[in-house]
């Protein structure tokens, strides 16, 4: 808010320590308001408030010390949770590249009783690691705001049952559906939150639901959606359901797992901390 | 009054302030401030945390608004909250009454 430039740098300075709900901002808008409203000069309003809210490094040390009271204090756990998102998209990648392959190197391949080709089996250890990794990442995100609710467990709760279930790849049908609801109810419950910034969140969350889409319409348009015939009859469309689903969802998990590593953690900021003069 | 005295008493008062109806952090902590006479005067950013680990532990819950294009999170007192003050405060009546009387009572003898 170019008008509050003393508060912007203070939330800035205390930024590059600990994260926060977004009441921090709204306390310090609405007290330099109150100020201004009564008849205090901006600056000085906005150096009187940011007096009174207390030095960034006391802020985020309050923020790392009190039990739970950290919601969104970043700590090394955080900023594994974003190694295992980047690990996650770059593993998705290679499960896209593996069913590519597989499609266009043997078209007809039948995955249960052709057995496994080097390609079918690379993306099946891909997508285990992808998957796990994903969940590693969505349990570091939970934890750093001490939970993400019950629509945020049950997100969890539910990509964890297909990460069970994407131990047998070839049933795409199911980890893939447990896949696009887990990750619409944890990225519903992070959204609500507002626990990350708002197009990862949103990337990520509708990533697998638009393979779906995706999927759906290209099998539709062959008629029924028949899920009894093998992966190979239909490779082109498992393949480019998975390719636009598992691209999103990895451009999604890229951006979060950006913004993990890039917190610094909470009460070792720079020195810079004084108010703003 | 700095933090210090008001450790261990923070939550209560914070909870106190909410008996009567939801409040964003800002009306909160100013609410504090005012009915303490200006006594309680602690940085501000750091009563955020404790109204976070209030939420946690089920004693307050919150919801967002946007209110001039801002984010903005309203807490209320729980059913859990609202007996759990109830508590704390018969206990603090109990001790703060005891202390008054006590300090009332008499001064230390002058012995011979």
């Amino acid at each position: 808010m170019a008008r509050y430039r003393l508060i912007d740098a203070y939330l800035a300075s205390l930024r590059t320590r600990v994260r926060w709900r977004s009441d921090v901002e709204d306390h310090l808008y609405s007290a330099a308001e109150r100020f201004e409203a009564g008849g205090i000069d901006g600056d000085l309003a906005q150096r009187a408030v940011l007096e009174r809210f207390g030095d960034p490094d006391l802020v985020a040390r309050a923020y790392a010390t009190a039990p739970y009271g950290g919601l969104a204090v970043p700590t090394s756990s955080t900023r594994a949770a974003g190694t295992y998102a980047i690990a996650s998209a770059v593993l998705w990648a290679g499960v896209i590249g593996a069913w590519w392959a597989t499609g266009l190197i043997e078209p007809g391949y039948e995955w249960r009783t052709g057995g496994a080709s080097v390609t079918d089996m690379l993306g099946g250890i891909a997508l285990i690691g992808a998957v796990s990794f994903m969940v590693a990442a969505m349990v570091g995100l939970a934890r750093r705001h001490g939970g993400l609710g019950p629509l945020g467990t049950s997100g969890l709760a539910v990509t964890g049952v297909g990460l069970v279930a994407a131990l047998q790849p070839w049933v795409f049908t199911g980890w893939g559906a447990l896949t696009v609801a887990g990750v619409l109810l944890f990225a519903a419950a992070m959204w609500r939150q507002g626990v990350a910034p708002r197009l990862p969140t949103l990337v990520f969350g509708v990533g697998p639901a638009v393979g779906l889409v995706t999927w759906s319409i290209l099998r539709g348009a062959q008629g029924t959606i028949d899920l009894s015939g093998f992966w190979g009859e239909h490779w082109f469309e498992n393949a480019a359901g998975l390719a636009v689903g598992g691209a999103i969802l990895a451009a999604g998990l890229l951006g979060l797992g950006r913004w993990l590593r890039a917190e610094g953690l909470a009460g070792t900021g720079s020195t810079d901390g004084a108010i703003p003069a | 009054m700095r933090g210090q005295a008001l450790k261990g008493r923070l939550d209560l008062l914070l909870r106190a302030t909410l008996h009567d109806g939801a409040k964003h952090g800002y009306p909160v902590i100013e609410h504090l401030r005012e009915r303490s006479a200006v006594a309680f005067d602690l940085p501000e950013g750091t009563v955020y945390p404790a109204l976070h680990r209030l939420e946690h532990g089920g004693l307050l819950s919150s919801e967002w608004s946007v209110v001039q294009g801002r984010n903005r999170r309203t807490y209320r007192l729980t059913e859990k909250g609202h007996s759990a003050l109830g508590e704390q405060r018969r206990a603090w009546d109990e001790f703060s009454g005891a202390v008054a009387s006590v300090l009332a009572g008499s001064e230390w003898p002058a012995t011979a």
